[in-house]
């Protein structure tokens, strides 16, 4: 089962978007570090998606989300009537898994525990079976492909 | 509308909910019957003030009509005055969106600023 073993890293978050961008036509940008989403994605009209990103080391068959991101994520998107999207970044076998908080879709709650906290963090959240993401496969974007000077 | 009319639907804004119903001041129930007022473009205008600068890019407000900007803005400011999420985690982005939408008038976004704090 999944565990919460997020590693920032705008180098790493910056090459996800823009392989969103290119899955999707769209602009993107990564947002400052201290905003509460991680990323938008736009055309010269409009903002049509926002979202989070996270990178997990190992493979599992269901992705952890912590539910305060999803509320947060629908909330803003009431307001806002963007797509929410949320996105792991698997460094195990280096895909992108894509899921519309829109979309119909079951999951398990249950609590985690963050490895990489110094603290005993812990977070309520879902895990939501692979079945339910869209599995992007970098290497098979136009022009994409992991590199070494895009993911430090 | 010339400034004074403006300042006070800004004030009505402030103090009463965003329904025409609720609107006792007169500019304000007419804007809610203006003919370019259109609910989609209030919406696309709160997403460009709020989210233009996140992106590092610059809102073309020539393309948004002022009435569908000042939705724009009292839609920020109410959800500011409520202080709840989404906007309590983006105040900044969305003062700064209020700002850009009322470039014309930045002593209002000023007023409220200062009402608000």
């Amino acid at each position: 089962m999944s565990r919460i073993s997020n590693i920032n890293n705008s180098a790493r978050e910056e090459y996800i978007v823009s392989v969103l961008s290119r899955e999707t036509g769209l602009e993107g940008k990564v947002t400052p570090d201290l905003a509460v989403f991680d990323f938008l994605l736009f055309d010269d009209r409009d903002y049509r998606i926002i979202g989070e990103i996270k990178t997990r080391t190992d493979f599992y068959q269901e992705w952890f989300v912590a539910d305060h991101k999803i509320d947060w994520l629908l909330k803003a998107n009431e307001t806002f009537r963007c797509t929410p999207w949320f996105v792991i970044y698997c460094l195990e076998d280096k895909m992108i898994y894509r899921l519309n908080l829109y979309d119909d879709y079951e999951y398990e709650s249950v609590t985690r525990t963050n490895r990489y906290s110094t603290g005993n963090q812990t977070d309520k959240g879902r895990d939501i079976p692979l079945k339910y993401w869209e599995r992007i496969d970098p290497n098979s974007s136009p022009n994409g492909g992991i590199t070494s000077i895009q993911i430090k | 509308m010339n400034e004074a009319d403006f300042f006070l639907s800004i004030s009505e804004i402030l103090t009463k909910r965003l329904t025409p119903e609720k609107a006792t001041c007169r500019e304000v129930r007419r804007l809610f019957q203006h003919p370019e007022r259109d609910d989609l473009e209030i919406q696309r205008a709160t997403r460009l003030a709020v989210f233009s600068k996140l992106a590092g890019v610059k809102p073309r407000w020539e393309e948004v009509h002022l009435v569908n900007r000042l939705f724009a803005y009292w839609t920020i400011l109410t959800g500011l005055r409520r202080r709840e999420e989404p906007w309590e985690s983006i105040k900044d982005s969305a003062w700064n969106g209020a700002e850009s939408l009322l470039f014309e008038l930045p002593e209002y976004v000023a007023k409220a600023r200062e009402e608000l704090a």
